[in-house]
């Protein structure tokens, strides 16, 4: 095993047996914004084997102030092409790829393959609308991949788990009254490049604990980050049949 | 019946009070609270937080008891209450 990973194997209750684990998973990241910097980074060079990064923006200015990935170079370019060359130049034991587009409902499918080889351990969800969301969360569910969310505006942020291979699992949607689900966001998101670096690093934390099986993670909780009193509050939710998101998934679906 | 709703997070940004006791008669629901809210504070509010026209919460909301979120507002509320309101998140 490379000394490249040794301050993490050598942790109690981690070991060489972990990171085999981590080296053998596949992981998708959807959306290479300020989640998806944070999330690539630790998650490429704690050692995860294939990383596929999936976004169809260009780099901006605006972006910089949290986005570490990119430089000013960059701005105009592909965000996948300048996050793949990036995290090859960090962690070049891991198998890159990159998707140069936006997660659609006509490309959900190809994006996100069925649990056949080649698909992946764990989608990661660093998108930035609820809609793309929607399309991640159905496609994940229709594939039984699990799929960890994150998202962050100002000085909070939130992190979800949603395994559907586990019991009593709910997802995103079964957090929102219904009316809401359809509730447009309010544009442009502020955030503070800190926050989206704290969500993005408790979303590898976490993605780690559930890839190498050293951690188990509660399939029912919303983890809410505030950076005004740097608090990490705890939401749960029952699953609804009445779900705009999984509602029509399952037949085991709770009103 | 008293009913305390605490505002969360950067929503206390915009709202004059951080938490406030309503008095609501028996069998008010949550959609009675919003609708109390509006008439309470509704106009003081930022657009970008208020909606005035429907007398809603602009972009999404999650209101929760005891840690667990109310997904139908349409439930009876509880003499004494605590509802916390925080911004659901959308940016990545
Ligand atoms: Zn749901």
């Amino acid at each position: 095993m490379s000394a490249r990973y040794d301050r993490q194997v050598n942790m109690p209750g981690f070991g060489i047996k972990a990171q085999k684990k981590l080296q053998n998973s596949s992981v998708l990241i959807l959306g290479v914004g300020g989640l998806g910097c944070a999330v690539a980074t630790y998650l490429s060079m704690a050692g995860v084997g294939r990383m596929t990064l999936c976004d169809g923006d260009v780099v901006g200015l605006s972006n910089l102030n949290r986005q570490f990935l990119y430089t000013g170079d960059d701005i105009g370019k592909s965000k996948v092409d300048c996050a793949v060359r990036a995290v090859e130049k960090m962690a070049p034991r891991v198998k890159v790829g990159g998707i140069n587009a936006y997660l659609t409902s006509d490309n959900a499918d190809v994006v996100v393959p069925g649990t056949q080889a080649g698909s992946y351990s764990m989608v990661l969800d660093c998108l930035d609308s609820f809609d793309a969301r929607k399309i991640a969360i159905q496609t994940c569910f229709a594939h039984n991949i699990p799929l960890l969310h994150g998202a962050c505006e100002e000085y909070q942020g939130q992190v979800l788990y949603m395994d559907p291979g586990l019991k009593d699992y709910v997802c995103l949607g079964c957090y929102l009254e219904k009316k809401q689900a359809s509730t447009p966001m309010i544009h442009p998101v502020w955030v503070l490049g800190a926050t989206a670096g704290i969500v993005g690093s408790m979303m590898a934390s976490m993605a780690v604990g559930a890839l190498t099986g050293t951690r188990m993670l509660k399939n029912n909780r919303i983890y809410c980050y505030d950076g005004m009193c740097q608090e990490i509050g705890k939401l749960s939710a029952h699953r609804s049949a009445g779900c705009p998101v999984c509602g029509n998934l399952g037949s085991d679906a709770e009103q | 019946m008293k009913i305390v709703l605490e505002i969360c997070g950067m929503l206390r940004e915009k709202f004059p009070f951080d938490m406030h006791a309503f008095d609501l008669p028996e069998h008010s629901t949550v959609n009675d609270l919003i609708r109390r809210i509006d008439g309470h504070v509704g106009s003081q509010l930022p657009g970008s937080v208020w909606n005035r026209e429907k007398k809603f919460f602009r972009g999404p909301i999650t209101l929760s008891i005891d840690g667990v979120v109310i997904t139908d507002y349409s439930i009876e509320l509880k003499e004494n209450q605590h509802i916390k309101c925080n911004r659901f998140l959308i940016g990545g």
